[in-house]
């Protein structure tokens, strides 16, 4: 590389400053957008272990008819393959601050006062542990979603206990749970003082258990053996997925498709710039013929240009390498802790990983350009010197050259579109592929509403009532049935349950916050109309079933998917029952349920009487008169929740997912339109010389513009036509990646980004060629002719 | 020897054929005016001189190199070295100043010595009288100006050939006769210069005369 070719780089590069400019941005801001998300994906995957793990949260937890004591718990923890053990207890209660209860159910967790915490722990980051007698302590993310700040008393009522008023003496932080900000409940601690209290028996009956296996099929063997040895009864063990924070899947799948489409959108700047770069190359062509007459090899041209491409990609690599670890660490900070309430302990990532996005940032740019690079510097004298961009019989030309009745100035400006197959394969497929990652974004975002929308209308309730003890289901819609507002009272009956295995404890899936990984059993009348539940095989309940049940199409029973015609065995606290599949059904955002028929449940236990009320009737304040009109009907209630709490916790579980993918919908739209601007006004600027022609010819300025904007729009349309099936294949994928990962998705089409996108380009074509057009045709005629 | 031989140099575009069977041959320090119409074949004979175009067959030597045999880029080294172009259209670069666009020949050939480079861009310049001028950007001369700067730069390496394609052709008629002036007087120096032109008055300049006719040569005198 002499100096003077250096000279001259610098100042090409100067005199197309804007166009320059263009390329680092778009480079810059993919590379950010993709570094960002790496960083991020690599900190979150680690510290939700880490942060998991460091609660050394129990591998199994055992629940007990009784309790154990000391000398017995000191047994279990050298029972083979145990590493720590320790008993606990919880309950569901409800609370108040003021006279109403809350619509947030108060999921508590006892502790002996002398409990080392070792297994299954937390931290205390306000006030002492362990609380008095009357005080609890609550989950810190559990303050904002309950509305209540230490020091406040609040009055407790446990399922089966009695009302007590307790303070808030401090704030645990417990990020073993899921945040009780997506489950839209609280967590409270409270030491086993407080039982007797809240009308609770004072037992420690959770055995928690941790083993140093991660292997599932070993924490169940040494669970069942702790189970065994056991002289109370064991009602059930419970072993959620080792090592596996609850929403380890859903972050991963959040994490991939973000990754995905950085990537993807890191692919779209680079194939902007290679538009670009061809373009400019274009423009330089006249120049190589001379550096190749006075004595230029094309290995020197071809450094010229290569270093020119490796100039922006350093700048574009300069913007967004510390900017992507600038966004990276807050993002990841955010998402730990909103997504997982996680303390994220460090942002660090793998020197490799800093590496990987300095080489992508350096060289995708120069792989990008180096087949216009090349195809440049083989230009011999004459075809540089002879460069004007004519098509030279092409077939698409030939084609255009038969039509016949055709207006002058839309064939001209057909004909225009086909100068160059080269920009215009480039021009179309820039644009293709912003729209389809723009449409593939948006549609996700379609979807994951509809998922919203879906899990609404399958649960048409707008009340549910737990009662405190089993009543004739007769009884309680009569009490209801002058409720004000009510149209449909039904009473129901839901049980957990498990899978049966001959001789063995019942075994479940289920986490500490009892909610994740559980599975219940539902007694609903066949004739029900609070659920309008999609049904993928087979049929709903009938009146006359006693054995048939309909289950959920990702529940698992003892490890296998069952099919309708099928026999499963469930376990209904320790009875062991065989119910035939009828059908399957695909609810999103409800417990694992599986339904029957009040009869078929009455056949199982021999008792027909319900546990919990739904009522329909969309007036506020309706769960709290249902409430009150069963109290005074001589019932017991546990918890009134009005629908509002499912939808929060539907909104909860889905708030980020559509966070993210709208904001990358915003990084492609801004890369997608930067590469439509830049392309549009690159072909109208690399012909000044001919609408100089044109105007020497007598053709109108006003003519010469809407040849020009008709030829942008022609791309423009082209590119719509040809996003079409590339934007269908991305929905499809990314849907069925992330039903599969994170929930099962409706298939839903935007049709808003559709016409946002579609109105962009035509409107964006038309803008970035009249702007351009517009001064050409402003230039006299020797001044367009001069223009090199 | 020849400083040019061109022996039996067909060149066809197609069903089209430029140049037919041409021969010519031209030596040293001669002045030759390549004249005939458009379409005649001149620029195409020109072109296969400099190694911008190839023959379809037959073979062109220049200062007793075979043109045809080099490859792209040894044509572009051997063309740095050895012919000096000089266009209709200047083709100076437009974002390098006058000078630097004397320099680069220079730079790319390596035969100057780096130190001696600049005094000698600056003696080619002052020359033909454009010295004042070697500071500005091409677009800011006159074109009479841009033509004695594609020259001086087409000496830059003192070649022995210097090919010129209408070099008067973009110039007005005082300063398309300058420039004829200064070509007849570096052939006065011994240097072997071949013009393509449609210039009437060509004959008071050159010794010799070859018109082509439909890319044959119809007069060699």
């Amino acid at each position: 590389m002499t100096r003077l070719l250096l000279v001259k780089l610098l100042r090409d590069l100067r005199s197309t400053r804007a166009r320059i400019l263009i390329m680092i941005v778009a480079i810059g801001i993919s590379l950010t957008a993709f570094s960002a998300i790496l960083y991020t994906r690599t900190i979150v995957d680690r510290e939700i272990t880490r942060s998991y793990l460091a609660t050394n949260p129990a591998s199994a937890t055992i629940r007990l008819d009784g309790t154990l004591d000391p000398a017995r718990l000191a047994d279990v923890r050298t029972r083979p393959g145990v590493t720590g053990a320790a008993l606990r207890t919880q309950f569901d209660a409800r609370f108040r601050t003021g006279d109403s209860w809350s619509e947030y159910p108060l999921q508590t967790f006892g502790y002996a006062p002398d409990d080392p915490l070792r297994v299954a722990t937390f931290a205390v980051e306000r006030g002492a542990w362990p609380p008095p007698a009357d005080g609890i302590l609550l989950e810190r993310l559990a303050l904002d979603v309950l509305g209540v700040k230490v020091g406040d008393t609040i009055t407790v009522q446990p399922r089966g206990g009695r009302p007590a008023t307790l303070r808030i003496t401090g704030v645990v932080h417990d990020p073993g749970l899921a945040p009780a900000s997506n489950e839209a409940k609280g967590y409270g601690y409270v030491s086993t003082n407080a039982l007797a209290r809240l009308g609770l028996r004072p037992d420690l009956n959770e055995l928690k258990i941790t083993v140093a296996s991660q292997d599932r099929a070993t924490v169940e063997s040494v669970a069942r053996d702790v189970a065994a040895s056991l002289p109370v009864r064991v009602e059930q063990i419970q072993v959620p997925p080792p090592g596996e924070h609850p929403h380890q899947g859903q972050m991963n799948a959040i994490l991939s498709m973000v990754l995905m489409f950085g990537a993807l959108s890191l692919l779209l700047s680079a194939l902007l710039v290679a538009t670009m770069l061809n373009s400019l190359l274009s423009r330089q062509i006249p120049q190589i013929g001379i550096l190749k007459a006075v004595g230029a090899r094309s290995g020197r041209v071809v450094q010229l240009y290569l270093i020119m491409v490796l100039l922006v990609a350093t700048a574009a690599t300069a913007v967004g390498f510390p900017l992507g670890i600038l966004l990276g660490r807050p993002y990841s900070r955010l998402l730990a802790d909103r997504m997982l309430n996680m303390d994220v302990a460090s942002t660090s990532v793998p020197p490799g990983q800093y590496a990987l996005v300095l080489a992508t940032g350096l060289l995708l740019p120069v792989i990008m350009a180096l087949v216009p690079l090349v195809r440049a510097g083989r230009v011999t004298v004459r075809q540089a010197i002879d460069h004007d961009g004519t098509p030279r019989g092409k077939p698409a030309q030939r084609w255009l050259g038969r039509l016949r009745g055709l207006d002058r100035g839309l064939l001209l400006a057909l004909r225009n579109m086909f100068r160059r197959r080269g920009r215009l394969i480039l021009a179309i497929g820039l644009l293709a592929g912003a729209g389809t990652l723009f449409t593939g974004a948006l549609n996700t975002l379609e979807s994951i509403r509809g998922l919203v929308d879906n899990a609404t209308a399958e649960h048409r309730v707008n009340a549910q009532l737990s009662l405190g003890a089993p009543a004739p289901a007769g009884d309680l819609t009569r009490a209801l049935a002058g409720l004000p507002g009510a149209t449909r009272v039904e009473a129901w009956r839901a049980m957990p349950v498990t899978g049966h295995r001959d001789g063995q404890v019942d075994l479940a899936r289920t986490y500490p916050d009892q909610g994740h990984g559980s599975f219940r059993l539902a007694a609903v009348p066949p004739d029900t109309t609070m659920l309008n539940l999609p049904l993928v095989d087979g049929r709903w309940l009938r009146p006359d079933d006693v054995d048939a049940i309909v289950l959920n199409q990702s529940q698992q029973v003892n490890g296998v998917k069952p099919k309708v015609g099928d026999t499963v065995e469930l376990s209904l606290s320790g009875r062991p029952v065989r119910w035939r599949v009828v059908g399957i059904e695909r609810e999103v955002f409800a417990l694992a349920t599986a339904y029957v028929s009040p009869a078929g449940l009455a056949r199982a236990t021999g008792d027909d009487r319900a546990n919990q009320v739904q009522v329909r009737g969309d007036r506020p304040g309706i769960a709290a008169d249902a409430e009150r009109a069963l109290v005074a009907a001589g019932f017991r209630v546990d918890s009134a929740q009005p629908s509002t709490r499912y939808a929060a916790v539907v909104d909860g579980h889905v708030y980020a997912m559509i966070g993210v993918v709208t904001a990358i919908a915003v990084v492609l739209g801004l890369v997608g339109f930067i590469g439509l601007g830049s392309t549009m006004s690159t072909s109208v600027l690399e012909r000044t010389r001919e609408f100089g022609v044109l105007h020497a010819i007598g053709v109108r300025p006003r003519a010469v513009r809407r040849i020009v904007v008709l030829e942008g729009l022609f791309v423009a349309l082209a590119s719509l036509v040809v996003t079409a099936l590339p934007a269908a294949v991305l929905t499809a994928v990314l849907r069925s990646r992330l039903s599969e990962r994170f929930l099962p998705l409706p298939l839903r089409v935007s049709w808003l980004a559709i016409v946002i996108w579609a109105g962009a380009v035509l409107l964006g074509a038309t803008l970035a060629t009249l702007a351009p057009a517009y001064r050409a045709s402003r230039l006299t005629v020797r001044e367009a002719l001069a223009y090199a | 020897m020849n400083a040019i031989a061109v022996r039996a140099a067909t060149k066809t575009y197609g069903q089209v054929t430029a140049l037919d069977a041409v021969d010519v041959e031209i030596a040293p320090g001669e002045f030759v005016g390549i004249v005939g119409r458009s379409g005649s074949g001149k620029t195409t004979l020109l072109n296969i001189l400099a190694g911008i175009d190839r023959p379809t067959s037959g073979e062109v030597v220049v200062a007793g190199t075979a043109v045809q045999q080099l490859s792209e880029s040894d044509l572009a080294e051997w063309r740095g070295r050895t012919v000096g172009l000089v266009f209709q259209f200047f083709q100076l670069l437009p974002t390098l100043t006058v000078l630097e666009n004397v320099l680069l020949p220079m730079d790319f050939a390596g035969r100057i010595p780096a130190r001696a480079r600049r005094d000698r861009a600056l003696d080619l310049l002052a020359r033909f009288g454009i010295d004042d001028q070697a500071g500005k950007f091409p677009a800011m001369l006159s074109g009479g100006q841009q033509q004695r700067a594609a020259i001086a730069r087409a000496l830059a390496n003192d070649p022995p050939v210097l090919l010129a394609d209408e070099p008067t052709g973009n110039l007005d008629s005082a300063t398309g006769t300058a420039v004829l002036e200064l070509f007849a007087e570096l052939n006065d120096e011994g240097r072997t210069i071949v013009v393509v032109t449609h210039e009437r008055d060509i004959a008071k300049y050159v010794a010799r005369q070859v018109s082509l006719v439909d890319g044959r040569v119809a007069v060699d005198r």
